[in-house]
């Protein structure tokens, strides 16, 4: 009944995005997990309507907020501004009081405004004057990067990257899909018309199965060994790494209507979520990370040979 | 005469010492073979032998097949308990793992981790290090069991824990087998700490210090939410006065309020004692949150506060003069 | 060891033991005094709760007190504490009593070494098959028991302390095989032996009439003889065992003062023998006395086995274990047909004044005989035959003159009746003669040896003739042939032969299927006692010489080390090599099986490709098996990722077996996957 819900939700966003099923799983999964996502890619790949219509189809109410250079935290955050009736201060919510918010061109703002994003989003509270706002629930942010231009960005620092769930690309649409895109009808009108296809309790529900998705001792040995192998390769992944990799593995099982965690959830989860973390954050490209995660995925047998 | 029997005993406890050095090398991580292992029959087998050869006996004298055939077949299972004993030793591998530092006198920690890399599993296996056991291992069901231990810290610096000894009676108690296996691993161990009176020595002023540290005495940084346990010296009164809120006042403290602990102000007649008193004197420091820098002869720690700050100096009293101090 | 001591047993480990004491007490509870088991429940029951800590152990007084009166019963009971029986008694007694201070592992190492002495000492009373193999299972709990000891606290448990004693004693019985084999046997130079006491069994020193037939319903097993060579005929299968020549007026006696002939000095005057020679060996079942049964004329070579003038074989010790001789007979002999020394032939003429009406007919049929013995005692036989004698097992009590009221009054009997009236009337009119004991006939088994049983027992007579020696005269053979001919059922003209054991081989003896599978034991058994339990230093040379030539001490030994060192090789090689070797899960090597199937047909799996891929992958490939390439993947998905895997602790009955039908399923699919092209 729930994997109805999500095959639901996923069919209900590929109506918008066409051609872009496996990354919209990874993002329901990111959801699931309670991760938030990094998408990297060119601007006007459909970030913003992936965005736009994961809130729609989840009924989670949604904020953009387009990052600059000059951006500061209070412009994220949220302002205690003087309230002359009352004599007190008074705290106005910034744009990330939202359960769904869209963080655009992350790389654009200045460490400390990414910081005060990330430090929110690791904390799903927001702390002002001595005064702590809970962020609501469930809280999602969606960060995108733009990889090609260099001048006057700030890429995020390697710790902060780590706060991400999963870094995804969406890439370019198939020609087939392209044509659709050309042919049909504007994809921003059918946002509009979306309707929520579960709501906010039911989300969470769906967030708590995920932790009671069975996770076998085979699958395990599995992650192990791969974790093992990134270590001996490069700057491995984390303990930290680790988990996140489990948690997203699980989710991706729930998106697929499973109740057990196999060896192709943990590799399709495996790119998104070690990524960005066995190479240093530096290389914004990603391209030693995405090696290495190919060769992890090539050299590690799934069915164990060795040593029991 | 008595001279000459202690020297004697000295050279062949040195040879001994040589012997196995060279047989057990340090290493991080040894897996047992052959050529560490060792194994005679216990007391218990020599009983066992005895009583298959007592059987014998009775099995010639009444010329019975069968009286006989148990002797032999006490005899075989001997045989076969040799190599069966020896394969729960065999194979096993002992990692060194993590330490914990601790005061001289007190008892550091050692842990060492027993891995198996096949099928084969180990069973009751035994621990011995400076005659403290640590009961029955098993290491059937996971790959690896770590064995905890504290031992006593006997000199300060770098304490090596010297050779340990594993050993094994499985599976029936007639044979152990055993090895020693000298683990390259050790644990820092500070000075004594010896209580004493130190006259601080304020610095030379310099309030102009530029090193801004958290929970220092001096300027006010900001508000945070009370806490259980802050000082109640702490609260912004005035703050709660007004909005009913207890929070805490935060303050930062310069380097240039530091005080700084010297060698060359502890009085006391040997190198020892002087590491002693400055150990008690960062501890106690530490504990009232003060700013504070070290200078020994070795060299200075810049003035600074908390549990990394009290680490760093500790470590620096416990490697002072200390010759083979692996950095 | 100074650190073990203080370790006080794990409980495990103590279930184990106790279990193992009485396993071992067992065998024994038959031989002992009635009280002795009940002694050894209560104790045992004492440490049960002990173990239940219900009460405490037992204080020093009491158990003083205990051990001191119950040696004392042992004492009153055997009337010694240094007989075998007596001395096992003991034994048990301390064994049961070391429990009640079994407060260490010393202690319990103590009583396991005991539990081997138990175990031995049934040795002693009990060699049968059974009874060995129930031994062995006592070894291995006791091993059990041992390695119960040495298990640590988390993981110590019975059945798996069973398993390692298990697998341990089946590594060390090739090992066993070729010590028991090839270890020179000795004959003992000391002897201690203490035997004594046990219940003899066979025929006894004297006869006088009851005796025998006692024995005849007996089926146990007397000898078994195996013939190399011929075999002789059934008539002529007279085992004489002793001979008795000393008669009271009631009981025929053994000559107390028997001589004993030093075999070759005598036997070259005085013996001819004729005819071909008969080979055999006789593998005696213990009687716990010490005559030997041979065919005549027998001639036996065997240290501590003399001959008496009465030319049956008489043993320095009794026969108490299985024991077995080679004999080589002439069936065909004269002994001393050219006169009796006069000391002898007065000895074998004398009788005791009774029986007057015997004495009266014997002058009468000795007038008629005109002096010749042969006419003579064809007449007695006549006189058996043709008046109404009936061979009975069940013969009336004979009161006053016993031959007188047998052979006017009560005319029933049966061979030790017939054969003393018959030596009676011989001796009477002066002819030496005298009766002997032992057994007539056998069964010959299908596989060629004779079984000889206690109800095989008989007697008969022997009479000197002038010129012709001593002549074997049965006179049972004249009142009842068929009982030298078929054995004492069919002779028996009443239905007195009947069984008094329900498992007598005799019972069903009619039906072919029980019979043969009687025969099959009985074989099985044979071997045994000739093979293992009489595996002695002739044996051994026997056997060892099938394949080596000239069998000596020094050589068994240089076969024994070179094979003792082979197998201790093979076992080092296969547990110090094969127990390391990596083990892929059994669920992994089978679907790496099916891989490898696959993999023949030209579709291999990457290394990190997952199952489902590779099923994707594969049907693509193979589009007709695409069912079955699901069935196998999901199969093995099911069991190895989903939530029924071994792993999960609380999982119930029926998720067990569920996972065992899809291990079961997938072998299977796995199994009938076939590629047709």
């Amino acid at each position: 009944m729930t994997s109805n819900h999500v095959a639901e939700v996923i069919a209900e966003i590929g109506n918008v995005l066409l051609g872009k099923e496996e990354q919209i799983k990874l993002c329901v999964a990111c959801l699931l997990a309670k991760g938030h996502l990094l998408i990297e890619d060119l601007p006007g790949m459909g970030k913003t309507t992936l965005a736009h219509a994961l809130a729609g189809a989840l009924g989670l109410n949604y904020q953009r907020i387009q990052f600059t250079s000059d951006m500061l935290p209070s412009d994220i955050l949220g302002v205690s501004i003087f309230n002359s009736e009352t004599a007190a201060f008074e705290f106005r919510k910034g744009p990330i009081f939202s359960q769904l918010v869209l963080a655009d061109e992350i790389n654009r703002a200045t460490p400390k405004a990414q910081s005060a994003l990330l430090e929110a989003m690791e904390e799903r509270q927001v702390t002002q004057d001595g005064d702590c706002y809970v962020l609501p629930a469930p809280f999602f942010v969606i960060a995108t990067q733009n990889p090609s231009e260099q001048m006057g960005t700030y890429p995020l620092p390697e710790s902060q990257l780590d706060r991400f769930l999963m870094r995804i690309h969406l890439g370019y649409p198939d020609p087939a899909v392209e044509r659709e895109l050309i042919v049909g009808i504007d994809r921003r009108q059918l946002l509009k018309s979306m309707k929520s296809v579960v709501d906010s309790e039911q989300l969470a529900k769906l967030q708590q199965e995920v932790a009671s998705i069975h996770l076998s001792s085979a699958v395990i040995d599995y992650i192990q060994r791969l974790v093992g192998f990134s270590r001996r390769e490069s700057v491995g992944l984390s303990p930290r790494g680790t988990l996140a990799l489990v948690a997203a593995a699980k989710a991706y099982a729930l998106v697929e209507g499973r109740s057990h965690v196999i060896p192709e959830d943990v590799q399709v989860v495996l790119g998104p979520v070690a990524g960005h973390r066995v190479q240093g954050a530096q290389d914004i490209t990603g391209h030693a990370g995405v090696n290495v995660v190919q060769k992890m995925l090539a050299e590690v047998d799934v069915v164990d040979r060795a040593l029991l | 005469m008595r001279e000459a029997i202690r020297r004697a005993r000295n050279v062949v406890l040195r040879r001994w010492e040589r012997w196995i050095k060279k047989r057990s090398p340090k290493a991080k991580s040894v897996e047992l073979d052959q050529r560490r292992i060792f194994i005679f029959p216990t007391g218990y087998g020599f009983f066992y032998l005895l009583t298959a050869a007592l059987l014998f006996v009775a099995g010639i004298n009444y010329e019975n097949s069968l009286i006989l055939n148990l002797s032999f077949f006490l005899l075989s299972l001997f045989l076969v308990a040799i190599f069966r004993t020896f394969t729960n030793l065999s194979g096993l591998t002992l990692v060194a793992g993590a330490t914990k530092e601790a005061f001289m006198g007190g008892r550091a920690w050692f842990q060492v981790s027993l891995e198996r890399k096949s099928s084969r599993t180990f069973e009751s296996l035994e621990v011995i290090w400076d005659d403290r056991s640590t009961g029955l291992i098993d290491v059937t069901e996971n790959s690896k069991h770590s064995v905890e231990m504290t031992l006593e810290a006997k000199q300060r610096g770098w304490y090596e824990p010297g050779r340990l000894k594993i050993q094994s009676t499985f599976p029936l108690g007639l044979l152990r087998t055993w090895s020693w296996v000298h683990l390259d691993m050790a644990a820092l161990v500070y000075p004594k700490p010896i209580q004493c009176e130190y006259k601080d020595i304020e610095s030379d002023g310099d309030k102009g210090g530029s090193l801004a540290i958290v929970t220092g005495r001096e300027e006010f940084d900001s508000l945070k939410h009370y806490q259980v346990g802050d000082s109640l010296r702490n609260v912004a009164w005035k703050k709660y006065a007004a909005t009913q809120i207890m929070m805490t006042k935060t303050f930062y403290a310069l380097a240039g309020d530091s005080s700084w602990l010297k060698w060359s102000q502890i009085t006391a007649v040997d190198c020892e004692s002087k590491l002693s008193m400055l150990c008690y004197l960062v501890v106690k420091y530490t504990e009232e949150n003060r700013v504070f820098g070290l200078s020994l002869p070795s060299g200075d720690i810049t003035p600074s506060a908390g549990r990394e700050h009290e680490l760093e100096c500790l470590r620096k009293l416990a490697l002072f003069c200390v010759p083979e101090a692996i950095e | 060891m100074k650190v073990r001591a203080i370790y006080p047993i794990p409980r495990n480990s103590l279930v184990l033991l106790l279990v193992t004491v009485l396993l071992a007490l067992l065998p024994h509870v038959g031989r002992l005094p009635v009280w002795l088991p009940i002694v050894i429940c209560l104790v045992v029951g004492w440490r049960v709760q002990v173990f239940r800590e219900r009460v405490s152990f037992p204080g020093k007084v009491v158990r003083l007190v205990a051990v001191l009166i119950s040696f004392g019963g042992v004492f009153a009971y055997y009337g010694t504490v240094l007989g075998a029986e007596a001395g096992v008694a003991l034994l048990i007694l301390a064994y049961s009593y070391k429990l009640l201070e079994m407060y260490k592992e010393r202690d319990a190492f103590l009583v396991v070494i005991l539990s081997y002495f138990v175990v031995a000492t049934n040795y002693l009373f009990d060699t049968s098959l059974f009874s060995t193999l129930y031994t062995l299972f006592v070894v291995v709990v006791v091993t059990a028991s041992l390695v119960g000891m040495n298990q640590s606290r988390e993981g110590s448990s019975p059945f798996r302390a069973l398993r390692v004693a298990l697998v341990l004693s089946a590594q060390s019985v090739p090992l066993m095989i070729i010590l028991f084999i090839f270890v020179p046997r000795i004959a003992p130079v000391w002897n201690l032996n203490v035997q004594g006491g046990q219940a003899q069994t066979g025929l006894s020193d004297s006869i006088s009439p009851g005796d025998i037939s006692s024995l005849s319903r007996s089926a146990e097993l007397a000898f078994t003889v195996e013939f190399k060579g011929g075999k002789p005929e059934h008539k002529d299968l007279y085992w004489r065992g002793v001979t008795y020549s000393d008669f009271d007026g009631r009981t025929w006696r053994r000559g107390l003062r028997e001589s004993f002939n030093n075999g070759v000095g005598v036997l070259s005057r005085d013996l001819v023998r004729r005819g071909e020679e008969l080979r055999y060996r006789v593998i005696m079942e213990p009687t716990y006395r010490r005559w030997l049964f041979t065919l005549p004329f027998a001639s036996l070579k065997l240290s501590g086995v003399k001959q008496v003038d009465s030319l049956v074989y008489v043993r320095d010790e009794a026969v108490s274990t299985l024991f077995s001789y080679d004999v080589v007979s002439h069936l065909e002999y004269s002994y001393q047909p050219g006169g009796l020394p006069e000391r002898e032939r007065v000895r074998l003429t004398s009788l005791p004044v009774t029986d007057p009406r015997t004495t009266d007919r014997a002058n009468e049929l000795w007038a008629a005989a005109r002096g010749d013995v042969s006419v003579y005692a064809n007449a007695i036989l006549k006189w058996f035959n043709r008046e109404p004698f009936v061979y009975t097992l069940n013969p009336p009590e004979l009161r006053g003159d016993i031959n007188d009221a047998f052979l006017f009054d009560s005319r029933q009997g049966f061979c030790a009746h017939y054969a003393g009236a018959f030596v009676f009337l011989m001796r009477s009119v002066g002819i030496p003669a005298r009766v002997v004991g032992g057994y007539q006939g056998g069964d010959f088994h299908e596989a060629g040896y004779l079984v000889v049983r206690q109800y095989h027992a008989h007697a008969w007579a022997e009479i000197w003739i002038e010129s012709k020696g001593w002549v074997r005269v049965d006179p049972t053979a004249a009142v009842a042939p068929e009982r030298v001919m078929s054995g004492p059922e069919g002779a028996t003209t009443d239905d007195s032969f009947s069984l008094n054991s329900p498992l007598s081989p005799l019972l069903f003896r009619n039906i072919p299927f029980v019979r043969d599978i009687r025969s099959k034991i009985e074989y099985v058994n044979y071997l045994w006692s000739k093979w293992v339990v009489g595996y002695s230093n002739k044996t051994q040379m026997e056997f060892l010489s099938r394949w080596i030539d000239g069998v000596t001490p020094q050589k068994m030994v240089f076969i024994l080390l070179v094979c003792l060192g082979l197998v201790m090789l093979l076992l080092a090689i296969y547990i110090l090599v094969e127990r390391g070797r990596a083990r892929v899960d059994p669920i992994d090597a089978l679907y790496l099986s099916f891989c490898l199937k696959l993999e023949r047909q030209g579709l291999v799996r990457e290394g990190g490709e997952g199952v489902w891929t590779f099923c994707a992958r594969a049907c693509l490939a193979f589009p007709q098996l695409e069912g079955e390439l699901k069935a196998i993947t999901s199969l093995y998905d099911a069991i190895r990722y989903g939530d029924l895997s071994q792993e999960n602790k609380e999982n119930n009955r029926s998720d067990d077996a569920t996972l065992s039908n899809l291990k079961i399923e997938l072998r299977q699919a796995v199994k009938t996957l076939k590629f047709v092209r």
